[in-house]
């Protein structure tokens, strides 16, 4: 039977990986077993050889970037995939009913407000910061959410480490904050509580960021669901 | 005869043949595999192979397994439903390929 890699050297690989900035586990795995595989392939032609020399030919051949071409490749597929991923969730919230249930919902809430609107000028400031606060409370329950499940891992994993470096996810979310409170001081200061305008920018504004923040845990969720089953023993 | 080039534009269809003729395979079997039937031509590196193969797990073409082996654990890739729908397409759209440049090649023949 041809000479394997032992228990010890298999840990000596992983110690390798790392020192060279393989930190994450999913990836990390795979390497290794790729470059056991490698070395059990030059003792079946040279079994003299030692583990050592034959690692050094073996990572001899990933060149003077070592293994940072394959980290970089892959962070970038999982960029993508998590766009893409985000991107198809947000798709398929748009079914035809729903959409016109919430077309139909925008605009009786906006005959409701003009009514009310000409007759109370504050109920449309209200109904305004009734929406920014659903959408400051879904952005911090997002946080919250990411800030868990990062703390699930007792083993960084490539494919659910990206998230939480991504902070420009909340700029949205900031954003139309920021658009909804000027609406509301600005309407505050000029006494000009209303118009439709406003109305249908502001509600679009936080459909848009729920949408979004929904997406983004629900993507999340399953792509950890996925991980927990695969990589069992990365999290606590 | 240095064949590499030619062989890059075809990648996803080849891993994918390989692994759909091979039931499962893992990352090193396909880089060696890939070697073998290529007389050494297409030399497949870690950094072009597993990011595509990652792309193909994310895209639901490939499922992956993680099995123990010897003293570490391999990840065995297979085909999914939607996968040996893709495997067929990548096979045909190869075969088309090759027709057309055989026209190129050698018209006198087609």
């Amino acid at each position: 039977m041809d000479k394997q890699v032992s228990q010890e050297e298999v840990l000596a690989l992983h110690q390798f990986c790392i020192r060279h900035f393989v930190s994450h586990y999913d990836v990390r795995l795979e390497l290794v077993d790729h470059l056991a595989s490698s070395i059990e392939n030059i003792w079946a032609q040279d079994p003299g050889v030692s583990f050592q020399a034959a690692l050094e030919k073996v990572y001899a051949a990933y060149g003077k970037t070592g293994f940072r071409k394959l980290m970089r490749e892959k962070e970038l597929v999982i960029e993508n995939t998590f766009n893409n991923g985000i991107f198809k969730v947000l798709r398929s919230f748009f079914s035809w009913p729903q959409v016109v249930c919430l077309l139909v919902l925008i605009v009786l809430c906006g005959y409701f407000f003009k009514f009310f609107g000409e007759n109370n000028a504050y109920t449309p400031t209200i109904f305004c910061i009734f929406l920014l606060s659903a959408v400051f409370v879904f952005f911090i329950a997002t946080a919250i959410f990411f800030y868990k499940k990062k703390k699930s891992l007792t083993k960084p994993l490539l494919a659910t480490n990206i998230y939480f470096d991504h902070l420009y996810l909340f700029i949205i979310d900031t954003a139309i904050i920021n658009k909804i409170l000027t609406f509301v001081i600005d309407g505050m200061h000029t006494g000009n509580y209303y118009s439709p305008g406003k109305y249908i920018f502001t509600v679009v504004l936080c459909i848009i960021s729920l949408l979004t923040n929904a997406a983004k845990i629900k993507y999340v969720r399953d792509t950890f669901r996925k991980a927990e089953q695969n990589y069992p023993m990365a999290f606590k | 005869m240095k064949t590499t080039g030619l062989y890059k534009g075809s990648l996803e269809s080849l891993i994918l043949q390989l692994i759909g003729n091979n039931s499962e395979m893992y990352g090193y079997e396909l880089t060696q595999k890939a070697r073998e039937l290529s007389n050494g031509n297409l030399n497949i590196t870690e950094g072009t192979l597993y990011p595509l193969l990652h792309k193909l797990e994310a895209e639901g073409t490939l499922e992956s397994e993680l099995k123990p082996y010897g003293n570490r654990t391999r990840k065995y890739y297979r085909l999914t439903r939607s996968g040996k729908k893709a495997q067929k397409v990548a096979f045909e759209n190869i075969q088309e390929y090759i027709q057309q440049l055989q026209q190129f090649l050698n018209p006198k023949l087609v």
